[in-house]
């Protein structure tokens, strides 16, 4: 009895769960505060909790190697984390589905394939995912310093997906408008992102 | 064929897509002619209402959607069986009318499924789409009743209540339950 009180404490510690849902998101509102998590394993080998990253931006963004949708906005997010370096922003993927092509062996593969810039989780228990109602590849979730939400979406205002030929199709023509990039950017000045919410395109994410 | 038994041509372009690992590769599905009707978001709206009175179940998908197309043979099974009960199945493809490579997949993709259903595409950028039928992600299943009203709308858009076929199902019995009543 005891034992599973204190599994359901370490459960409730782990991922303190916002209350809540968004207008594109089930689970999560824009001023909920960060899931914690503890112990993900990354590509580059470490093993990465919430607490080590104590940037005044964080920006958790959901990933997939199989996802047509992520390898069409590679290129995008390799750039978003490229255009703030030296500031205080960090940026975090994370893989969430089970199949072999989206594992850690395979986000090794993929992330040095692409040159992926950045730490990558992989989140076998789901729990991150479930507690972020993280349910597209790639959804971009931006924190502030507070590690409450602030912007959650999509990268920019043409979602970009690799066809079968292997070219990159960008849904609306020319980028325009680069929300997460905007987001960020606010959040260093003081301000509040405008829009907060996005209907982020992508891949489903599927939870065992 | 036992329930839930997938079709042969079915279970061929599931284990191709397995085997590929990421989107599968079909060539022969190039050149092949249209089998999905194109239609505006108005003319899927008539569609919907020219299938009344009958249940409608509406299968949205794309062919970046991995996850939909590896659960089609599910829904070919459960087409074959409901389709014997005055239930309507359609699919509604909405890759992007500028992405021949995916519709052309598509197309051969459908072409071997087999199965009693009507397919349609929609000719429409898949923002727009998105926009307009209030969609998250894909797959998606519409279920309207004999009156044409969306009765159920099974989708992977929350994490802790994501869909099965089973889903489907026991919501189509609930519905025939009425609807064949004598």
């Amino acid at each position: 009895m005891m034992r599973r009180l204190r599994m359901a404490a370490a459960l409730l510690l782990f991922i303190a769960v916002p209350v809540g849902a968004g207008q594109y998101n089930d689970i999560i509102s824009i001023g909920d505060s960060m899931p914690s998590f503890s112990g993900l394993p990354a590509t580059d080998g470490g093993s990465y909790s919430s607490s080590d990253f104590d940037a005044d931006v964080l920006v958790l963004v959901s990933l997939a190697n199989h996802c047509p949708w992520v390898r069409g906005m590679d290129a995008g997010l390799i750039e978003l984390v490229e255009s703030f370096e030296g500031q205080d922003v960090e940026v975090v993927g994370f893989a969430v589905n089970h199949r072999e092509d989206d594992r850690l062996p395979a986000m090794i593969e993929h992330g040095k394939r692409v040159g992926y810039n950045f730490v990558y989780l992989f989140d076998e228990s789901q729990a991150l995912g479930r507690a972020l109602g993280a349910t597209r590849t790639p959804e971009y979730f931006v924190f502030d310093k507070a590690r409450k939400l602030a912007y959650t979406g999509l990268l920019t205002n043409s979602p970009a997906r690799e066809t079968r030929d292997g070219d990159v199709m960008f849904t609306n023509g020319a980028q325009t408008t680069f929300y997460t990039r905007d987001a960020i950017a606010a959040l260093l000045a003081g301000d509040q992102p405008d829009p907060a919410e996005t209907r982020a395109q992508g891949c489903s994410v599927k939870y065992e | 064929m036992m329930p839930g038994t997938p079709r042969p041509a079915a279970l061929i372009m599931l284990l191709g897509l397995m085997t590929c690992g990421t989107l599968p590769a079909d060539d022969s599905a190039l050149d092949r002619p249209e089998v999905m009707q194109v239609v505006s978001l108005a003319q899927w709206e008539r569609v919907l209402e020219a299938k009344q009175p009958g249940i409608i179940v509406a299968d949205l998908w794309a062919s970046w959607c991995v996850s939909c197309i590896e659960r089609f043979p599910k829904m070919v099974d459960l087409a074959d069986r409901f389709s014997q009960r005055n239930v309507t199945f359609l699919t509604l493809n909405l890759d992007d009318p500028q992405d021949a490579s995916g519709i052309e997949w598509s197309n051969g993709f459908l072409a071997g499924l087999g199965g009693t259903f009507g397919h349609y595409r929609l000719d429409e950028n898949l923002t727009v789409a998105f926009e307009a039928l209030d969609l998250m992600s894909l797959p998606v299943v519409l279920i309207h009743d004999g009156s044409g009203k969306e009765r159920h709308r099974l989708t992977n858009d929350n994490p802790n209540q994501q869909f099965t076929e089973a889903d489907i199902e026991a919501a189509l019995e609930a519905l025939l339950v009425g609807a064949e009543a004598p």
